[in-house]
């Protein structure tokens, strides 16, 4: 297994940690995910797999903060009362 | 040294936009935090002359210490109004080397965005954008990274040049009209780019829905749709709800409907009471656009889809039953509430 695969599937899990959705179901889907490409062998293949991961992590990072953005801003922000 | 405060006046009604009414708050709060005694507002109207009806209104607002306004002649009046940035950028340049302001302001509006680049780019400064706080004369918070973080960054430059978010200040209030200066100011283009640009015409898409961001109810549809025709079932729910539609950037890319209605990041920001999004799966891009809507509802086929995780409501539906079956039950609720 190519080193950075196995880096990527860890990050994912951390990332996965602070997902809005109960970890088990996170880790659930990021195992799917990884399983899917399982098949790649060659080169190239694996490189845009790894590409889209990056992409698909930086998506769930980015959810992750909205998520908290929106918590805080509901509980603390202007007119929270009114939610 | 006195702050300039670029006015956009709505060429229908003669009225100052909201956004131009945030950006003298915003001057205000700067102006105040210099402490100097020169620390006037100016206003610049383009297009109107001294005694028209905007000029009039624009005395109308207390922080305003001096009106410049540049007389319309046939070529740029209609220039002028609409804000083309060839004619009026330079226009305020050559303002500017003439009484030297402090700092120069208008609104983010699509009138600010297009023409203040051009401002700064002609003094060689750098714009500060989409400033929603004044710490100091200088230091101005701003967001990055689509409005995930906040910076707050100092301008060096000699001219500040800014654009406000108009939904971050309070608007100027309106009080009793006063007697202020007005001066008259005459521009003859004379850049290569004023001389290229002439005004032909303009169309008005018109629609009887809401403007998408100041709508309280907005539906927003997505790849979901397949189609353009398939917006109509979105227009139906629309027309029930009095709700503006816009549209995720992957349907404005694929062609189901025209790039005004783009919701996100690269589109406008909007931030309704009730914001239903309909067959988006919720790419972070457009998520930063909506992020300040109060209610999330998302209606996806794909319960795995990122909106729900954002929404307050998700409906694990497929949109061609679920919306028509909404609408359906608020044309009945409409009845009931008739008959009772």
């Amino acid at each position: 297994m190519d080193y950075r695969v196995r880096l990527l599937y860890k990050r994912f899990l951390l990332v996965g940690r602070q997902y809005p959705e109960p970890f088990g179901i996170v880790r659930e889907k990021i195992k799917r995910g990884f399983q899917a490409n399982s098949t790649n062998c060659d080169k190239p293949s694996i490189e845009r797999a790894l590409e889209h991961g990056e992409f698909v992590l930086k998506e769930a990072q980015a959810l992750v903060s909205l998520h908290k953005y929106r918590t805080l801003n509901k509980r603390y922000g202007r007119n929270s009362d009114e939610f | 040294m006195a702050s300039l405060v670029i006015a956009e006046i709505d060429p229908s009604s003669s009225q100052l936009q909201g956004s131009s009414l945030a950006a003298i708050t915003a001057t205000s709060q700067i102006t105040s935090k210099i402490g100097s005694q020169e620390n006037d507002i100016h206003l610049l109207i383009a297009g109107y002359s001294s005694d028209s009806e905007a000029v009039n209104k624009a005395k109308e607002i207390p922080q305003v210490s001096k009106i410049y306004v540049v007389p319309p002649n046939e070529t740029s009046e209609k220039l002028f109004k609409y804000g083309v940035a060839e004619w009026l950028a330079p226009c305020i340049q050559q303002l500017h080397e003439k009484y030297k302001f402090s700092h120069i302001v208008a609104g983010a509006s699509t009138f600010g965005k297009n023409v203040m680049p051009r401002v700064a780019a002609g003094l060689q400064v750098s714009q500060v954008s989409d400033v929603t706080g004044v710490e100091a004369s200088d230091v101005f918070i701003r967001p990055i990274y689509a409005g995930n973080a906040l910076s707050k960054v100092k301008c060096t430059d000699p001219v500040k040049v800014l654009t406000v978010r108009s939904t971050a200040f309070e608007k100027a209030v309106l009080k009793e009209a006063q007697q202020l200066p007005v001066e008259e100011l005459s521009f003859t283009p004379d850049t290569n780019a004023s001389k290229c640009v002439s005004w032909l015409s303009e169309e008005v898409s018109q629609s009887e829905r809401p403007d998408l961001t100041s709508a309280r109810v907005v539906i927003s549809g997505g790849r979901g749709l397949k189609n353009a025709e398939n917006f109509k079932i979105l227009e139906a729910l629309a027309d029930k709800l009095g709700a503006a539609i816009g549209a995720s950037r992957a349907a404005v890319d694929a062609g189901f409907c025209p790039n005004e209605m783009q919701v996100g990041q690269t589109g406008k920001a909007v931030a309704p009471e009730l914001y239903i999004a309909v067959g988006i799966s919720g790419a972070i891009q457009h998520l930063a656009g909506m992020k300040d809507s109060k209610v999330i509802v998302a209606i996806n086929k794909d319960p795995d889809a990122p909106i729900f995780q954002v929404a307050d409501y998700g409906l694990v539906a497929d949109l061609f039953e679920a919306v028509p079956e909404m609408t359906k039950l608020l044309d009945q609720n409409a009845k009931t509430a008739v008959h009772s």
